[in-house]
């Protein structure tokens, strides 16, 4: 049995006073109006705190070397991680005129995994959290339907402003590939191959929307930045098991 | 040559015809045995499979040596006559056996329940532990394993809870006649939507279905996904509560208004 002792590190212990996408030297203080996170110096490793965001919880990380990354996740993983599926329902209906290809800007919401890293092949997560209010709903018929993470969100023609602690943005590309008007209320994507990429200020995702028919249309997700010098995120879906690619046939309609 | 008389009746084109019928019936006992291993391989367990091949396996080598033993000059008549009144004896002692082992098949084929599905069979309420050849075995909500024979699962009614992807949620909850049931419906409806895995969609729904006796009762449903049911009747139906009595809305006891005659004068 491992007895861990608590001593108080000597080294400065880094401070701030708002979450912010990246790295942090350990020990480290995070003090926000929402969640608060203190990485303490133990003896044989560090002692993590998080206090806000829906829990109070607390770990012990056995290990004497590594930094703490915040890095923004799939929305797939609170309260439980019961389905690989995103289901973003539009405000506002977007009705699209046959053969036509155009760009949207839709919002997701995000949520924080705190990642102790030692280096790129060397690293695990030890707490998610999100600062939004997660909600699931069914994507087709009771019996044969999925189950979704749920979010509303509206369209835009250039990037919203947002919180990026909380809300990331979608590049949506929609093309409309029948011969037919359509009108599309929502939009499933799954989270294998969910590409996201962040900066302190943004957080972003490149997809797509195929209209095939009037009943059937295909996500899929383009492993791009919406700006540049923006940093790959952890995929935690593709990272834990098999992926089944990016792509997402909605056949219950749009 | 072919005709040439081996022994008894039996020419060497008898021999040959039965050798092979014999090497048909092998390579097609084979190649069955092969097409249901891939076809079935996620659908039946090992075990299972080992078992269902090895009957077709020895199943069609067996019709193809009652084929053969006659051409090769072997009478099955006398063979028969034992044999069809040890049969007789053997099939009435093993109907049910049999009737249990069919059934099972069935039941890893068509698979109307997996393992781990929550299922109600023959008045049984629990988790699929185990679909065996000749039973179902079943761990109740309460901790024990009941062993149901496989035609009983078959046969009877069976529900399976997790056979669809969610389930819907149903409360009736009472409040006074003097509380504002619009208001109570209105803070429902928030408690639901602030819980998370209660479903946006299909759209929840409350509404005042009935006056009772003691109280105005408000109907309530939402859908859950299957695996959270439990968890979420369980936590919503408080939370409602709580918040409800937090506004001043009460759920009444029962009471009953007495008029005395003496009051009329």
């Amino acid at each position: 049995m491992v007895t861990v002792e608590e001593t108080r590190n000597q080294v400065s212990i880094s401070e701030a006073n708002e979450l912010s996408w990246g790295g942090y030297d350990l020990p480290l203080s995070i003090t926000s109006p929402e969640v608060s996170l203190l990485v303490e110096k133990i003896s044989g490793g560090y002692r993590y705190h998080r206090k806000g965001a829906g829990a109070e919880i607390e770990k012990i990380v056995l290990s004497n070397y590594g930094k703490l990354y915040l890095n923004p996740t799939e929305p797939l993983n609170t309260p439980k991680e019961i389905t690989p599926y995103l289901l973003l329902e539009f405000s506002q209906p977007i009705i699209v005129d046959p053969k036509t290809s155009t760009d949207v800007y839709a919002t997701v919401p995000l949520e924080t995994a705190c990642v102790f890293y030692v280096n790129e092949t060397d690293f695990t997560i030890i707490d998610i959290f999100t600062l939004t209010q997660p909600k699931f709903t069914l994507y087709g018929s009771v019996s044969r339907g999925l189950v979704c993470k749920y979010w509303n969100t509206g369209v835009y023609f250039s990037v919203p402003p947002v919180d990026p602690r909380m809300i990331g943005i979608m590049e949506l590309n929609i093309r409309n590939n029948s011969s037919r008007w359509v009108e599309i209320s929502k939009a499933v994507f799954s989270a294998y191959g969910m590409k996201i990429y962040y900066k302190s200020n943004l957080v972003s995702l490149k997809a797509s929307m195929r209209i095939i028919n009037e009943e059937t249309a295909e996500t899929n997700f383009f492993d791009q930045p919406l700006e540049e010098g923006m940093q790959s995120s952890i995929e935690l879906f593709s990272q834990n098991r098999l992926s089944f690619g990016s792509k997402m046939v909605m056949k219950e309609g749009y | 040559m072919l005709d040439y008389t081996l022994f008894g009746d039996v020419r060497a084109l008898d021999l040959i015809i039965a050798a092979l019928i014999f090497f048909f019936a092998l390579i097609l006992a084979k190649v069955l045995t092969l097409y249901f291993r891939s076809s079935l391989r996620d659908k039946i367990n090992k075990q299972h499979m080992e078992i269902l091949t090895k009957v077709i396996f020895y199943g069609i080598m067996a019709v193809a040596i009652l084929w053969i033993l006659p051409t090769i000059g072997v009478e099955l008549s006398g063979l028969l006559v034992a044999g069809g009144i040890f049969g007789l004896a053997i099939g009435f002692a093993s109907q049910s056996i049999v009737a249990n082992l069919i059934s099972g098949m069935f039941l890893m084929v068509e698979r109307p329940i997996k393992i781990g599905d929550l299922v109600e069979i023959d008045e049984h309420n629990g988790y699929v532990e185990d679909i065996r050849v000749i039973s179902t075995v079943i761990r109740t909500l309460d901790g024990t394993s009941v062993r149901i024979p496989n035609e009983i699962v078959f046969t009877s009614s069976l529900t399976n809870f997790w056979d669809n992807t969610v389930r819907r949620i149903n409360y009736e909850i009472g409040i006074r006649y003097s509380d504002d049931a619009e208001k109570a419906i209105q803070i429902i409806n928030e408690t639901i939507d602030n819980e998370p895995m209660a479903l946006k969609n299909p759209p929840p729904f409350a509404f005042v279905d009935n006056l009772g006796d003691n109280s105005v009762n408000i109907f309530v449903r939402f859908w859950a996904p299957y695996s959270e049911y439990f968890t979420v009747k369980r936590d919503t139906l408080w939370k409602i509560k709580l918040a409800i009595e937090k506004e001043g809305i009460q759920i009444p006891f029962p009471q009953r208004v007495l008029w005395y005659g003496d009051d009329e004068s």
